[in-house]
């Protein structure tokens, strides 16, 4: 029995092992860059532990204004221990996401182990902490700026603490499950939508063991079952006003799905045209229903889930290629009805957390988004796993040799497709989509905070795209960040109280030089290259270049007057 | 003219086989509203094979008399292949991709990861692209591919309530879909909807989405008779909404 434990510690001491390399290993350098909402999320929380206060100057804000989105308050708080540790820098900023992350794996082993598949060989629970550990949906989201993945964090504690409950018939693991339902409901905006509804679901499904429960609660701890009522229910009225009502909705409302670009103009606008008007509320129901079916779509699995290239090349899927289809097997054998009554509520749970998982990205704007739907890839892993020993079992019954046959095939296919997910992530992905990553702003920012007081002044155009300046920065946030520019004295910088990111000798506004006629002064321009006219992009005026990683200009720095340097250009 | 004789080679089809599976007259109106009759511009051998293949497949799924089946999908599958002009997809995009795809590798002209990874992996994404375009859930429930109407149209080849249908026919048939003959036979279908091009490929594609029709509305008619009636109603309401909105979408 101790030479059991011992083996099985050791397998999952492998599997964490595993884990803690994908979410550690060069967490700095990969992905490349910094977002905006990286660096922003970063900077507050800097600002968070010098002064107490957010980069607007708000005490313990239980959201953040930020760039104007209203980003959720868990994560940044969660960040400024690392930032305290490790200093403002790339790791610190992407510390907390990443342990938590990992700190997911025991969950989900527990998950597994002690309620889903408690009926069934260890090897399966092992199977399915693997699958998260090497998760291709998990690993990108943990190792870069996404509140996702702190609630699913969160989510996992509620989900195993529900379980914990039933199993214990103790009511405080209900209470403690509720406490990581609204830490997970604030985190994240999906959320708000997703904790609630799984919650519900899971009364629903043991309605009875929890009414159980809670009879004897009442009728031994009256007391403390009135004050933890009590409390939640001022909770619950706490985040409707801030989270629902309040400013923490604003990123909810400019992402909901009636504003989605294809359904307002590709149908709204066309029916409001030909008069049409009456027929948008039944377009609307049939836009949802597509864009819900476009989640049990092979592309989004498979092909370019993760939108880690450029469209119309091929990249990485949401789950690895030799899972999906255990993952379509698992989803069948959920259909089919079964004997084990514990285990038929369990499929009944599964299937609708991974449905529940959907719901708030199909709300939202634009299809496919693998990052709103991250509380879904733990049942699609536990699905795949069920599909796994469907077949084995399946083939086991006919042949031993085939069911080994099949399972080596599996290895081989699993291991091929985590290479190939790999390469996608760490060649491709930095290539052909290092401009949505805000690739170029962390150069332009070291180079200005070395050579800023050079100049009068400093312009930075937010505006920029390889294509165009098709999008719009917050880059202000780059150069207090690398520059850790101190966060009370932006606080009190003229003109922050009407929401004027300048400091210094930086202004951040946008740069037209067709219209600005002639330029005096001794100043410094950070603009990409449609912002310039073609007789400033030369030798003489540019001061320091960055392109893109595919080769693309991203970045001048251009001075109006003559450089007397050879531009300091950074080559490939 | 080809569109009224698409319509009632569909109807007499669909008739012929509510008779001879002897479902209910409630089955044929389900089975004769879907919008794939009215929307899809089918060429009248897409029309015939797809719809002969589809009733095959079926075959294969319930009919013991199975050598029978098999040699009658075969003969309809070949005479398929032959009259698709079994074109296989540009093998010129793919390359192209491929190229693109090995030279963002450092080192490329020399690196052995670059050509193994970006081999013919890309060829089966490029594959498994085409077969989700075709045949994807969103496809045929909720969004189809007419080639005459907007792709923003969230017109499916059926109605999204026949989802319910084919997940309710799984549930009750897991047995028969388990059979090997069956699962090569439709796996055959698959891979043609999947390796060749749009045109080729018409046949194989819609002979997937008649069969999961038929499945479909042989378990909707198997509900109480309201519900049933109550789906009917959904189905004429769906249809009015599209027609009403035509216009609009029609590509010009």
């Amino acid at each position: 029995m101790l030479q059991k434990n011992i083996k099985n510690l050791l397998v999952f001491f492998v599997i964490f092992t595993i884990a803690i390399f994908l979410r550690f290993y060069d967490l700095s350098n990969t992905p490349v860059s910094l977002t905006i909402d990286e660096i922003g999320n970063g900077y507050n929380a800097f600002s968070l532990l010098k002064t107490g206060k957010d980069e607007w100057g708000i005490k313990l804000p239980p959201y953040f204004r930020s760039t104007g989105d209203y980003d959720a308050p868990v994560m940044i708080y969660l960040m400024v221990p690392s930032v305290w540790a490790f200093g403002l820098s790339e790791f610190s900023v992407r510390f907390s996401q990443a342990l938590l992350s990992l700190l997911i794996t025991p969950l989900i082993f527990l998950i597994s182990r002690k309620y889903i598949f408690r009926d069934k060989s260890i090897i399966l629970s092992f199977a399915a902490t693997l699958f998260y550990a090497t998760s291709q949906w998990n690993i990108i989201f943990s190792r870069s700026g996404f509140e996702a993945i702190v609630a699913l964090f969160f989510v996992t504690l509620n989900i195993y603490f529900l379980f914990r409950s039933i199993e214990k018939k103790n009511p405080l693991n209900f209470y403690l499950a509720l406490v990581f339902a609204y830490i997970a409901t604030i985190a994240y905006s999906s959320n708000k939508i997703f904790t609630p509804l799984v919650n519900l679901l899971f009364f629903i499904i043991n309605w009875q063991s929890i009414v159980e429960i809670f009879k004897t609660e009442i009728s031994s701890k009256k007391w403390r079952f009135i004050l933890l009522s009590v409390i939640f229910l001022v909770l619950a009225v706490v985040f409707a006003k801030l989270w629902i009502f309040g400013p923490g909705a604003v990123r909810a409302k400019m992402v909901f799905f009636t504003g989605d670009f294809e359904f307002k103009r590709a149908l709204l606008e066309k029916l409001d045209e030909a008069g049409l008007n009456i027929l948008g509320l039944p377009m609307l129901i049939f836009f949802w229903i597509k864009r819900f079916l476009e989640y049990f779509s092979l592309n989004f699995y498979v092909i370019d889930g993760l939108g880690l290239t450029i469209p119309g090349h091929p990249g990485s899927g949401v789950l690895n290629m030799a899972l999906y289809p255990l993952f379509l097997i698992g989803l069948i054998s959920l259909l089919i009805p079964g004997k084990n009554k514990h285990f038929e509520r369990i499929k009944i749970f599964l299937l609708g957390w991974l449905i529940i998982g959907f719901l708030p990205a199909t709300l939202a704007n634009n299809p496919q988004h693998a990052l709103r739907t991250l509380n879904s890839s733990t049942p699609a892993i536990l699905i795949a796993t069920l599909g796994l020993s469907f077949v084995f079992d399946f083939l086991n019954k006919k042949s031993r040799k085939v069911a080994l046959i099949f399972l080596g095939a599996f290895i081989l296919f699993f291991c091929l497709d985590f290479v190939r997910f790999i390469d996608y992530y760490t060649v491709h992905y930095p290539y052909e989509l290092s401009e949505t990553r805000h690739y170029g702003w962390k150069e332009m920012a070291i180079y200005a905070r070395d050579h800023h007081s050079e100049y009068d002044n400093v312009y930075v155009d937010p505006r920029f795209g390889s294509e165009g300046r098709t999008n719009y920065g917050v880059p202000y946030s780059y150069f207090q960040f690398y520059s850790q520019y101190d966060p009370h004295t932006f606080h009190i910088f003229p003109g922050r109280d009407k929401f004027i990111s300048d400091f210094e000798n930086y202004h951040f506004m946008e740069i037209d030089f067709n219209q600005m006629g002639e330029i005096k002064g001794n100043n410094l321009y950070i603009a990409s290259p449609w912002s310039f006219p073609d007789s400033m992009i030369n030798k003489e005026h540019i001061v320091y270049e960055v392109k893109f990683l595919n080769g693309v200009t991203a970045f001048y720095a251009i001075t109006n007057k003559p450089a007397d340097q050879e531009a300091d250009i950074i080559d490939l | 003219m080809n569109y009224f004789f698409q319509i009632i080679t569909s109807l007499s089809f669909l008739a012929l086989f509510t008779k001879l599976s002897k479902l209910s007259s409630i089955s044929f109106l389900l089975l004769v509203s879907v919008p794939i009759i009215y929307f899809y511009p089918f060429s009248i051998s897409t029309l015939v094979l797809s719809l002969l293949l589809a009733l095959t497949l079926k075959n294969l799924l319930v009919d013991k008399r199975k050598y029978l089946n098999i040699l009658l999908f075969t003969i309809i599958l070949t005479l398929s292949i032959f009259i698709s002009g079994h074109k296989i997809f540009n093998e010129i995009v793919i390359e192209n991709v491929t190229n693109s795809q090995r030279g963002e590798h450092p080192n490329y002209q020399t690196s052995i990861t670059a050509k193994i990874l970006h081999n013919k992996t890309t060829t089966v994404m490029y594959y498994l692209q085409n077969l989700n375009d075709r045949l994807s859930i969103s496809t045929v429930f909720a969004s189809g591919s007419y080639p005459n109407l907007s792709k923003h149209l969230p017109i499916g080849f059926l109605f999204p309530w026949y989802l319910l249908g084919f997940l309710l026919s799984i549930r009750t048939k897991y047995k028969d879909y388990l059979n090997f003959v069956f699962l090569s036979a439709l796996s055959l279908l698959f891979l043609l909807t999947g390796v060749l091009t749009r045109g080729s490929a018409d046949i194989f594609m819609f002979s997937i989405i008649w069969f999961i029709c038929i499945e479909s509305v042989e378990q909707i008619q198997k509900l109480p008779k309201l519900v049933t009636y109550f789906i009917f109603t959904l189905n004429l309401a769906y249809l009015s909404i599209i027609l009403m909105s035509l216009r609009v979408f029609l590509n010009k």
